[in-house]
């Protein structure tokens, strides 16, 4: 019983090991492909079709290669009991053969027209490349160029090409049973219309037999005789490769799908078919794809495109993202599901504009189809800092679905550092505010006002611009300004931007600004510097140093004999003891300037006759200011000795008696003047 | 000595078991290897493609792109496309002046049709609508489409037709080059 068991378990353990040696071994064939799954109405979707793209250059000379591991230009491999060589030569087609992933040719340029609105620039180039242009020129997948290459004239796996099959590589001039047409004849000729064409078939779509959603009749064979079914059209890539190949696969075709069928079969939208699937997988798109070329950076006003390598510090730019719908939803940029451009995160290039600092953008068009393009376009500022700034973006259906990677949508910009900003100041000059007059920094008047101009070299590498993001500006860089007249300043610790727009290393800017002088007699620096704003200070120069002196306006002082009281009409003059209640009367008060200030009735010190008690009960509405300044000096000037008058009117009290107040000159925002004996003014109404 | 010589006993039966089971590892590992051979031996014969690739790389949105070498029915394809090749260059298609135009759809709102086996501008393509003794026709031109001659859509509608019921229609194509009609089609009109 023990060797039984022994001997069941190890029977078992055999055939489980042997079992599991071959599930690990075999390949899996969970994905062949199956004759049953090809659907005439749907070879391929537009999403896939219309998605110029998919493959870089060197993706594509990669794939060539593969392809072709040795390519036998000789001919030197056998052939039917002689070599290739031999065999070609006696069909005109002699050695050397030059494979695809090899070949090479002059091309023509092709302007951009609706069908290809890439245009081409022409020259020498490899196959790849010419593949690589056209499919982006006329906006078609690269694939579908590599396979139809391959479904008429077997280029991408031929190890030994004959010149006629690239000189009718994609069949494009080839009727089924008459000679190719010369006139397209060529490598990239052949191409780029085969591209154009399938472009044409969507652009026209009138004009052709086969139409998206609409139901044709399509031949097995080009022998009539051998039938064929009415095909409903699908997608518009299906429509254009039954325009392209009018024939369908028969049963006995599709149920040999790796060989060949019957006498009524044809073999190319099969083969198509059959042979992407097996290159470059499924034919049909999922629900939200996306396929982009990359970003274009405009300036500001959106006017020109700009080297995304070389954007200015702090400048507002637009970047716009081309996207090929290469799935098989139809974009809306409305309703539960708009397609928004998006990150994962929060991005540092949000601004203004932006839905939210993860969604830069709403799609532009308000619906893209599979194979159309729509765009995404959103305003950014570039960082201040110099250095290189990556970030991903990419489109998602809101609330359903993120799109698919794609490697040209990393947006990636290089900031330019402006240069360095230094100085070296050649001095300041100061002018009266009409700038008529150049005036002596040491002998300012008390708050006077007055033009600063300083002047300094570019001695950095940056040129100094006064706009844009990086103003330059003369600051202070502590504090505010005792100089500041706030009206005219950009702030209290900016008196002025350069004057000139632009200033280039080597040359001289300048800075202009107003100012007032302090009120109070004495000396006054301000170290003033230039900024450029959001970047950096400039150097301290010793000699930037901006200085002044106040000088005293000298004293204020009086003498009077007294008041004058006239009538209103000043034809009659008045005794102040015997004045009307509530009646107006003019005054004369004749002064003499006692000190050594002259006086003025203008400018910053005007000289005004006022009450020392801050308000008059004798006030009238023709009173200078209030009810304590009576009145300017009637003289625009009096010189130190010189006499000056004041002239102003009163009212009288309505209650009867004596009323009594003292008046003297003030100069305004300075000093009042000394008292006088004769400064009261006294009257008696009845 | 007896505990003893049941432990020696006791060693030698595991060394033997482990032997064996080693032998029947052995064994089964050579029996699936020669299964998996058997099942295989001419696959460098028939591949036929749909295996996964095992070389590849990704395109620009991050689909696989199969970079194995060609399969055998590529080759035998391609083998087989040199061979057509050759046989056209010692026999050159020379074309026909008979052609057979083919309706790709006729409705009461017109005909759509191409013409096989020529690839020409300048020809005319001419419907002709019979039911009955009625009959009228419309022409279109011929343009050139890649492997075929396209004939412009005849575009039509309900009052293009004297009557209702069954209608047929021709398609003939007349060039210098090439002639021919092709198959009746039939189509209602209400």
């Amino acid at each position: 019983m023990k060797r039984l068991c022994f001997s069941t378990i190890l029977t078992s353990l055999v055939i489980a090991i042997a079992f599991a040696t071959i599930s690990v071994v075999l390949p899996s064939r969970a994905n062949a492909l199956s004759g049953s799954d090809f659907n005439a109405g749907r070879i391929m979707d537009d999403g896939i079709f219309f998605n110029g793209n998919t493959l870089g250059y060197d993706t594509i000379q990669q794939f060539l290669n593969s392809k072709v591991p040795v390519c036998d230009t000789n001919g030197t491999q056998p052939r039917g009991g002689t070599t290739r060589g031999a065999y070609g030569a006696s069909v005109g087609n002699p050695p050397p053969y030059i494979c695809l992933k090899d070949y090479t040719q002059n091309t023509p340029a092709k302007a951009a027209d609706a069908y290809c609105p890439g245009g081409l620039g022409g020259g020498m180039k490899s196959s790849a490349s010419i593949i690589y242009e056209v499919a982006r020129a006329c906006n078609i997948n690269p694939k579908v160029l590599l396979v139809l290459l391959q479904k008429e004239q077997s280029l991408i796996t031929d190890d030994w090409p004959w010149p006629i099959q690239y000189r009718s590589a994609t069949g494009y001039g080839c009727p089924d049973t008459a000679p190719c047409d010369a006139e397209y004849y060529g490598f990239f000729n052949q191409v780029y219309n085969a591209a154009r064409q399938f472009q044409r078939y969507r652009v026209q779509a009138n004009l052709f037999n086969y139409r998206v959603g609409v139901s044709s009749y399509v031949q097995y064979n080009p022998n009539a005789g051998c039938g064929g079914t009415n095909v409903y059209m699908q997608t518009q890539a299906t429509a254009a490769l039954y325009n392209y190949t009018p024939y369908q696969p028969n049963g006995p075709a599709l149920s040999n799908l790796y060989g060949t069928g019957d006498g009524c079969s044809a073999y190319g939208n099969r083969n198509f078919w059959r042979m992407y699937n097996d290159w470059f997988g499924s034919t049909y798109a999922e629900s939200y794809r996306w396929s982009t070329s990359g970003y274009s950076i405009y300036n500001e006003d959106k006017s020109y495109t700009v080297d995304p390598g070389r954007l200015e510090p702090g400048k507002k730019y637009f970047a716009r993202i081309s996207a090929v719908n290469t799935g098989a939803a139809i974009w809306t940029n409305t309703g539960y599901n708009p397609v928004m451009l998006g990150a994962g995160g929060d991005s540092r290039f949000c601004t203004a504009g932006w839905f939210a600092c993860n969604r830069p953008a709403l799609l532009q068009q308000a619906s893209v189809s599979p194979g159309q393009t729509g765009t995404f376009e959103f305003p950014f500022y570039a960082p201040y800092t110099p250095g290189e700034y990556r970030e991903s973006f990419k489109p998602v259906a809101e609330m359903l679905s993120w799109f698919n990677d794609d490697v040209n949508a990393s947006f990636g910009i290089r900031v330019e550092s402006p240069g360095s900003f230094s100085w070296n100041t050649t001095g300041y000059t100061i002018q009266n505010v009409a700038k008529s007059q150049y005036m002596d920094p040491g002998n300012l008047e008390p708050g006077q006002h007055y033009v600063a101009q300083i002047s300094g070299v570019n001695t950095g590498t940056a040129t100094w611009k006064n706009n844009g993001p990086i103003p330059v500006m003369l600051g202070l860089a502590r504090g505010d300004s005792g100089f500041c007249v706030p009206v005219k300043w950009h702030a209290c610790n900016r008196p002025a931007k350069l004057t000139q727009a632009s200033v280039a290393p080597g040359q001289t800017g300048t800075f202009e600004f107003e100012f007032v002088a302090p009120r109070a007699p004495g000396t006054y620096y301000d170290h003033f510097s230039p900024v450029a704003e959001m970047f950096s200070w400039f150097n301290t120069d010793p000699d930037s140093l901006f200085g002044i002196r106040v000088a005293s306006p000298g004293t204020f002082s009086w003498s009077t004999n007294g008041y004058r009281i006239m009538n209103q009409a000043r034809n009659q003059d008045m005794d102040p003891g015997r004045l009307q209640r509530n009646t107006v009367y003019a005054v004369t008060l004749t002064v003499t300037n006692t000190g050594t200030a002259t006086w003025k009735n203008n400018g910053l010190l005007p000289v005004t006759l006022a009450a020392p008690s801050n308000t008059s009960a004798l006030c009238t509405e023709n009173w200078y200011a209030r009810c304590n300044r009576l009145v300017l000096l009637k003289e625009a000037s009096v010189a130190p000795g010189q006499t000056g008058t004041f002239e102003f009117e009163f009212r009288t009290p309505i209650a009867l008696g004596p009323y009594r107040q003292d008046f003297k000159p003030v100069a305004e925002m300075f000093s009042w003047f000394n008292d006088h004996p004769n400064q009261t003014f006294g009257i008696w109404t009845y | 000595m007896y505990l003893l010589m049941l432990r020696q006993n006791k060693t030698k039966t595991s060394k033997k078991k482990l032997l064996i089971v080693g032998g029947a590892v052995a064994a089964a590992l050579l029996l699936g290897g020669g299964i998996f051979w058997l099942a295989n031996r001419n696959d460098s014969t028939i591949s036929d493609g749909n295996d996964d690739p095992t070389a590849t790389t990704l395109d620009n949105q991050g689909e696989t792109i199969s970079l194995d070498p060609p399969s055998e029915s590529d080759k035998q394809e391609t083998e087989q496309h040199k061979q057509d090749l050759g046989n056209q260059a010692q026999n050159p298609p020379v074309g026909s002046n008979a052609v057979t135009p083919v309706i790709t759809s006729a409705s009461v709102n017109g005909v759509y049709a191409y013409v096989p086996g020529i690839f020409e501008e300048g020809g005319t393509c001419t419907a002709n609508f019979s039911s009955g003794n009625q009959k009228f026709s419309r022409a279109s031109q011929g343009f050139q489409n890649v492997q075929n001659t396209g004939c412009a859509p005849i575009n039509l509608s309900r009052s293009d037709f004297p009557s209702a019921g069954t209608w047929n229609v021709t398609v003939t194509y007349t060039s210098p080059k090439a002639t021919g009609t092709s198959q009746n089609q039939a189509f209602e009109v209400k």
